[in-house]
């Protein structure tokens, strides 16, 4: 088992970490991009990245550091989200990890599980995936059919997930699999950790709408889980689940700036093109959203750090956001036309990328009937 | 940028919760039943205007020395929100918002004028660009913005010149008119408040009060889509009914966050609250524009009936949505600041995907 000596916590001012934070970025964010992190030495080169952020102790900020965190709070968290976004930083191939995998094994994991786990997580040691998804099972998750037999010692797991983010370069999997009665809904559930790399595990790589192979298909046939990965109580991984997918949607306070340098880029090329007067409407619009999300943004960290649980208004921000950005993207196609499509032009992977922010974490239609149900307490349907 | 700060000051605090549990239970009243638009046709009602001035509203911000709560702004924006949900009539925002902060501005030449306002023997209010306003006929005090500094009128003869008409207007109990333009000898030119100008100060009281408006709609159309039922179920049931209360719900709290942060900026004295007031008003705009369109649509034939109340909040939303500023106007306005900032900077680039 690994062992990791405890880590130095963040300094307890704010600002002061802040200062410190925007400082290491100056001086180590790679000045171009990195090899495209869908081909193999890309992946590397953001496998090294991470490597470097957790030595400079920019991984697992708000994660207690005897699991190789930093022990800094919400805000903390916040902080570096947005710096990080400003300084345009690479993409982080440890996002599920640090968002919501993690998180969830802190909250259900046993002390074992979250050392064994946590510091490979960081270190980028492992490279670990959401598994919730199957070809029958994508909105109505409850229908989830892989199945996890006891067989004494051990579960033994059969079946399949789709469309699983970083599939392809994957160690552990985070999955949710039938342990119950067949058919069983939200009962009978439970949360594995799975090797990707073990007997029996297939990996079949899957190409996005815009050529990429951003997840992948994973099968199971056969594959033996040792019983100390099962995280939370057994047929009881609904809950879990969905803790997990409160965490995947709520406040990340690197998304306004996201969002910003989206709009700003459009903005920019309507600039250099001249302008464009039928637009500024549009513009104004967009600038008003973007204000309220940075303005819910802040008050949800606010909350969080006021110790407020996340909730289901985690779903609110998806839905508000993913059309915001969608939106932007989506004029920018208005004004510029197909050219803004092509695959070499900087806004191709954005366009698509932005529009995939209604489907995944759950689809909007899902999101909102988690409104309905858990906040405005409608009747279900 | 999130500063602890911010952070801490934005999260509302449980006093202002209660402080909007409060304001809540003072504002309605189920013996007088702002929701019915069949009121005095004409008359301005003293009676009840009194009675608001006794729950302090008209005063929030007025400092405690000057016979005022002393309140800062975004406790003001909790208390509008509520003004706004109550439905409250006259110039509630003019007055909170602007002609009570001017008149305590003035200094001690105008004490009088201020107290006669806070006891709700005089009115107050304001008009914005259009020069509309609520009540102006009866109010002895016009605050008008104007190029340079904005000016307060004494308005006192006002009423024998204004035609106040049902007709001129979208909603019988909410009677604006066009007033004075501010031209007339005894115009006193106004200091800013809060770092504000007039037309600032108003765009962010109406704005508050629309998003209490909206969402005062939203609530009855949610009680209303658990209790009718259709098909032997509740409408509320019906996904395509809970997918527009949902729609409706998320621009509303997305705009009650802007109003809140911008009335924080304020609060902060950050020099660009301005812009952040009109991003909020824009926001709160939208999240009216939801609620008008979804809510009567939840309602169904009843909605569109006189006895029902909903038709005199749809009517007092439209009102405020027109306050201080159109959509489009303001939603130009932002275009344009935002293409000359942008103007300015090196060309950026979207960010890359995270997957
Ligand atoms: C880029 C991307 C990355 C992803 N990464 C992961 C990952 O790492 N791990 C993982 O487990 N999953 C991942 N997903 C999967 C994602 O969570 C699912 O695609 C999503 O939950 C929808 O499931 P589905 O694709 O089966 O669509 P379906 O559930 O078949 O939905 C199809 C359509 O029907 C609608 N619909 C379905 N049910 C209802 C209902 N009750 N009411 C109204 N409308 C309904 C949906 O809203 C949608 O519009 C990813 C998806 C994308 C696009």
């Amino acid at each position: 088992m690994e062992t990791v000596r405890h880590r130095e916590p963040v300094v307890t001012d704010h600002e002061e970490f802040r200062r410190q934070v925007r400082a290491w970025l100056a001086g180590n964010v790679p000045a171009g991009d990195l090899p495209d992190p869908d081909t193999d030495d890309g992946f590397g080169a953001h496998r090294d990245w991470e490597r470097r952020l957790y030595d400079a102790g920019y991984s697992g900020i708000s994660w207690p550091t005897e699991y190789g965190g930093r022990g800094g709070d919400v805000l903390h968290e916040a902080i570096f989200a947005e710096e990080y976004e400003l300084a345009g930083a690479p993409v982080r191939i440890t996002r599920p990890a640090q968002r919501f995998l993690g998180p969830t094994l802190i909250r259900y994991g046993s002390a074992e599980q979250r050392r064994r786990w946590l510091p490979g997580m960081l270190r980028a040691d492992h490279i670990w995936c959401q598994g919730f998804s199957e070809p029958d099972a994508g909105s109505d998750l409850a229908g989830v059919r892989t199945r996890a037999r006891w067989d004494g010692d051990r579960f033994v797991v059969d079946g399949q997930k789709t469309w699983t983010t970083y599939g392809r370069f994957g160690d552990r999997m985070f999955t949710l699999a039938r342990t119950g009665e067949p058919g069983g809904r939200h009962r009978g559930l439970s949360c594995l950790v799975i090797d990707m790399r073990g007997a029996g595990v297939r990996v079949r790589p899957v190409r996005q709408a815009h050529g990429q192979t951003g997840f992948a298909e994973v099968f199971f046939d056969s594959v033996a889980v040792p019983a100390g990965n099962l995280v939370g109580p057994r047929d009881e991984g609904w809950d879990v689940a969905m803790t997990l997918l409160s965490f995947e949607r709520g406040p990340d306070a690197g998304a306004p700036v996201r969002t910003r340098r989206r709009l700003d880029a459009l903005v920019g090329d309507i600039v250099e093109a001249g302008g464009s007067p039928g637009t500024v409407r549009d513009l104004g619009d967009l600038y008003a959203r973007l204000s309220a999300f940075q303005a819910y943004t802040c008050r949800r960290v606010g909350a969080r750090l006021a110790g407020e649980p996340v909730g289901a208004e985690s779903s609110l921000v998806k839905l508000f956001a993913a059309r915001l950005d969608a939106d932007i993207v989506q004029l920018g196609v208005e004004l510029f036309g197909d050219e803004r499509l092509a695959e070499r032009a900087p806004e191709f992977l954005d366009y698509w990328h932005s529009r995939a922010g209604s489907i995944y974490g759950g689809t909007a239609e899902i999101q909102r009937n988690v409104v309905a149900d858990r906040i405005l307490g409608l009747p279900r349907c | 940028m999130l500063t602890a700060e911010q952070v801490r000051l934005r999260a509302p605090s449980a006093e202002q919760r209660e402080l909007a549990a409060s304001a809540a239970g003072m504002f309605f009243r189920p013996d007088r039943d702002e929701r019915v638009d069949a009121g005095p046709e004409g008359d301005f009602d003293r009676g009840r205007w009194t009675e608001l001035a006794g729950t302090g509203l008209l005063g929030a911000a007025v400092p405690e020395g000057a016979g005022g709560l002393g309140l800062s702004v975004p406790d003001l924006v909790v208390l509008t929100e509520q003004a706004g949900r109550a439905l409250l009539p006259g110039p509630v925002v003019e007055t909170s918002w602007i002609a009570a902060p001017a008149l305590a501005a003035l200094g001690q030449e105008w004490a009088p004028a201020l107290a006669a306002t806070l006891h709700g023997d005089r009115v107050a209010a304001a008009v914005d660009a259009t020069l509309r306003g609520p009540d102006l006929d009866v109010a002895s005090y016009v605050v008008v913005p104007a190029d340079g500094s904005d000016l307060l009128c004494a308005a006192d003869r006002l009423g024998a010149t204004l035609r106040v008409s049902t007709q001129d207007r979208l909603e019988r109990s909410f009677r604006i008119a066009r007033g004075p333009d501010g031209g007339g000898s005894a115009a006193q030119p106004l200091p800013l408040t809060d770092g504000l100008r007039v037309l600032d100060r108003g765009r962010l009281g109406a704005a508050a009060y629309l998003v209490g408006v909206a969402g005062g709609l939203l609530e009855q159309s949610i009680s209303y889509a658990r209790l009718r039922e259709q098909f032997g179920r509740p409408i509320g049931a019906f996904q395509a009914v809970r997918h527009r209360l949902a729609d409706s719900y998320v621009e509303l709290e997305f705009a009650r966050s802007a109003v809140w942060g911008a009335a924080c900026d304020v609060a902060e004295g950050d020099p660009a609250a301005p812009v952040a007031i009109t991003c909020a008003s824009v926001a709160a705009r939208r999240a009216f524009a939801e609620a008008d369109r979804h809510c009567l649509q939840t309602h169904g034939g009843i909605g569109f009936t006189w006895e029902h109340p909903l038709h005199v909040w749809l009517k007092r939303g439209a009102t405020f949505a027109a306050r201080y500023g159109l959509r489009r106007d303001l939603e130009t306005e932002l275009g344009e600041r935002l293409l000359a900032r942008t103007g300015q900077q090196p060309r950026g680039r979207p960010p890359r995907p995270h997957i």
